[in-house]
């Protein structure tokens, strides 16, 4: 019979308890692909199951960090902004601000410091049922991704500037300003279509 | 606050707003009376017709939850007249253009006024009112904060501030009233969970290149070396990795010597997170000090039902609340007259605090029950007193305390930062960088925020609930009544809640004064007597948490600021039955 392991007291014991899966089980999407409900497939299809998802959606969300939307912090955020807004304005969504990282306080010496994790706890409250993630500092994406998935029934969507993450239900890599414009295209073209319908 | 409550008599002009000083700070609100006396200009905003109002040059009687609106709508009058600082933007400021595009383009009263309910000639006076006094003071409490946009509305009154160069310089500044003696000394000495003293991060840097080569990697052994922070999984399961890599080091080992003892860096959790809405979410054991969330937290029920689901639930206290009845363990405080030490109050001010009598019975001061539970654990804590404490908190957090020591306390209370025995403290803040330039705000260049408002930012009024339930405080009692609640005195002046609605809304429910009421939102429903008054516009209630027989917050919406993590206090919407004409005692 095996010997129980003592109880690590310490975080330095944990160190090698790595996860057993600590990046992820399911790959990152590749160039030009995307992950949707755990499928890779072309990034066309994708965006058309976004603007699919959230306009079916009840009450859906753009989650974007504060400093884009709110602070400037970043060089071009004012046109980035309002393509977000834009973006937003053509799902009928609300945006919720966030922070992803802190504001500095110099004499602390700290660049910047993951918040307390809340995400799960604004859809939860608000019941929202899908929230698009845009800009959201990556570690910080992932982690709240992860408790997302955990804790609510909300579908996610990253629309991931770097390599995607794979804990939201669809995700996006390398996607910039023009990607999100073509997506808010869709997305009027999308409503124009259901206008007509009706 | 950014200014001392000293300034407040001779502000040239002041804005109240998402506050109720004469009732909930009764000696600044009596300095505002006498600032008013003094010639200053008095603005007010807030749903209610609160007392100031009827001292105010103008009231802007506006809709709960629309305050980003309020204000930026008077920041449209400001930059539309002209009005602005411009030799204060210009050298202190960065992102006007920006913002003056923006609330520009999206602002005009028209709009405001009817998202607001106020009318545009009311904004207009309000907003020359404000930028034109030759020093003008924003005073705001948890009117502003108590919302799922609270720091929005924060950035907003900032925004205002900037834009008429209020910062800096004396009866000026953007000053949130502190709601208890020592709250700002509790955020000050890390109560929060993710910061130790003087706001210096538990939690590590975030290296982004570090981040990348492990998602480059993709393997758990060439990701491992990077891995620095870990999360337990929320089942129970095995730790998580959580791709954090680079730790604030000097500052946890700093912490760690001293305590003896190393700290993990992961942070921990705010008060709606451990009454997260899953259960699986819950804690299994709780310790909690001078806090009655029984009474004082949203969605009671809920709340209710995660105490009750605890394995081990320790309350220290000083009375034996509602909170404390639940629990397995009471450890018994002993209250301000019975323990020397430092209070830091809402304008900064760190005073000292001396032992009148002996602590009665077996009650200790807070810090001897902690070191003597943390002896239990093996610390080797063996502090004598609360003087070497404070030296202790003055040695691992200079920048704020580091000049504050005892005999300096003893002439006067000084306030933060004070890094240094010959700093004379720092009444106003934003008059240096923390680096020390001259005439800069303490991060350097102050920032505006393009803060946009969000109507899907509060429960809306709908059929089922047609009522905007707010909540706040009466004069007579303090927080959820463990204290003033056993002052005879006070009972008699005010000894049950009765919840304010408008004459025309009673009307329509066909209810009288005194009546009894049930009121219901989505979270549960309790029963009331009324007050009918005009000092609540239509459509909206008031009532005060206090009671543990009227316990409001069992209606309160638990919905958070995605940034702060506050609660939504402020707006619930409730539908209102009769059940009662003037009946005997409220269940």
């Amino acid at each position: 019979m095996k010997e129980a392991q003592p109880a690590p007291t310490r975080v330095e014991d944990y160190r090698w308890m790595v996860g057993p899966e600590p990046v992820a089980q399911v790959s990152h999407p590749g160039k030009e692909m995307a992950l949707a409900d755990g499928e890779m497939v072309p990034v066309e299809e994708a965006l058309s199951k976004i603007v699919e998802k959230v306009s079916q959606a009840k009450k859906p969300v753009m989650v974007v960090p504060g400093r884009m939307v709110l602070w400037h912090w970043e060089e071009g955020p004012p046109g980035r902004a309002k393509v977000l807004r834009d973006l937003a304005a053509a799902m009928g969504t609300e945006i919720r601000p966030i922070y992803d990282i802190r504001p500095a306080y110099p004499m602390a010496r700290t660049a910047c410091e993951i918040n307390p994790y809340h995400g799960d706890l604004v859809i939860s409250h608000e019941k929202y049922d899908v929230a698009v993630f845009y800009g959201v500092e990556c570690p910080y994406a992932d982690v709240a991704l992860k408790i997302i998935d955990q804790g609510t029934e909300c579908y996610t969507i990253a629309l991931c500037g770097k390599l995607g993450h794979v804990d939201a239900s669809i995700t996006l890599r390398d996607t910039g300003m023009d990607r999100l414009k073509k997506l808010t295209e869709m997305f009027l073209q999308y409503k124009q279509g259901d206008e007509k319908k009706q | 606050m950014t200014n001392p409550i000293g300034d407040i008599e001779n502000c040239g002009a002041i804005f109240v707003i998402g506050s109720n000083p004469t009732e909930n700070h009764p000696i600044i609100g009596y300095r505002m009376q006498r600032a008013v006396k003094n010639g200053a200009k008095l603005i007010v905003a807030d749903p209610r017709r609160i007392p100031l109002a009827e001292t105010a040059d103008v009231h802007l009687q506006f809709k709960p939850g629309t305050d980003v609106a309020l204000l930026n709508g008077m920041l449209h009058v400001i930059l539309s007249e002209g009005l602005e600082n411009e030799d204060f933007i210009a050298q202190r400021t960065n992102g006007f253009a920006q913002l003056k595009e923006f609330i520009m383009e999206r602002y005009d009263l028209a709009a405001v006024s009817a998202i607001t309910g106020v009318s545009a000639a009311e904004i207009a006076r309000a907003a020359r009112l404000y930028a034109t006094a030759s020093s003008a003071g924003i005073f705001y409490c948890m009117g502003i904060t108590q919302h799922t946009c609270g720091t929005e509305n924060v950035l907003a009154l900032t925004n205002l501030a900037m834009v008429t160069g209020n910062f800096g310089k004396p009866h000026a500044g953007v000053n949130p009233l502190r709601g208890q003696n020592n709250v700002q000394g509790a955020c000050d000495m890390g109560c929060l969970p993710h910061v130790l003293t003087g706001y210096q991060p538990l939690h590590g840097d975030i290296d982004v290149d570090n981040y990348w080569k492990r998602m480059a990697g993709k393997k758990a052994e060439d990701a491992e070396e990077l891995i620095t922070a870990l999360e337990f999984d929320f089942y129970g399961k095995t730790p998580q990795a959580v791709p954090a890599n680079k730790v604030s080091e000097h500052i946890r080992a700093k912490f760690s010597k001293a305590w003896g003892v190393e700290l993990s860096d992961i942070p921990g959790r705010t008060i709606n997170e451990m009454f997260h809405p899953l259960p699986q979410r819950w804690c299994k054991a709780l310790y909690i000090m001078g806090e009655n969330p029984l009474l004082s937290s949203p969605d009671l029920l809920h709340v209710r039902q995660a105490l009750e689901s605890l394995d081990f639930l320790v309350v220290q206290d000083i009375f034996l609340t509602e909170t404390a009845e639940l629990a397995d363990v009471v450890l018994p405080a002993s209250s301000f007259a019975e323990k020397d030490g430092t209070f830091l109050n809402t304008e900064r001010r760190c005073q000292r605090i001396r032992r009148a009598i002996p602590p009665v019975g077996q009650s200790k001061p807070d810090w001897e029950i902690i070191q003597a539970l943390a002896q239990k654990l093996n610390l080797p804590w063996k502090h004598n007193s609360a003087k070497e404490i404070w030296d202790e908190v003055r040695q691992l957090t200079p920048h704020y305390f580091g000049g504050m020591s005892y005999e300096r306390l003893e002439e006067q209370g000084l306030q933060w930062p004070c890094p240094n025995e010959e700093h004379p403290g720092t009444p106003i803040m934003h008059r240096r960088s923390w680096r020390g330039e001259e005439d800069r705000f303490a991060r350097g260049i102050g920032q505006f925020s393009t803060v946009d408002y969000r109507p899907l930012a509060t429960e809306k009024p709908d059929e089922q609930y047609p009522f905007t339930l707010t909540t706040g405080r009466k004069l007579y009692h303090y927080h959820t009544r463990s204290m003033t609640g056993r002052v005879e005195g006070l009972n008699d002046l005010l000894n049950e809640e009765r919840m304010q609605i408008n004459p025309k809304d009673a009307a329509k429910l066909g209810i009288c004064e005194d009546d009894v009421v049930r009121v219901a939102s989505a979270r549960g429903s309790i029963e009331t007597r009324i007050e009918i008054t005009d000092l609540v516009p239509e459509g909206v209630v008031c009532m005060s948490f206090h009671f543990a027989e009227t316990p409001a917050n069992v209606l309160a919406n638990p919905a958070i600021c995605s940034m702060s993590v506050v609660s939504e206090l402020k707006v619930s919407t409730v539908r209102i039955e009769k059940l009662a004409e003037k009946a005997g005692a409220v269940k």
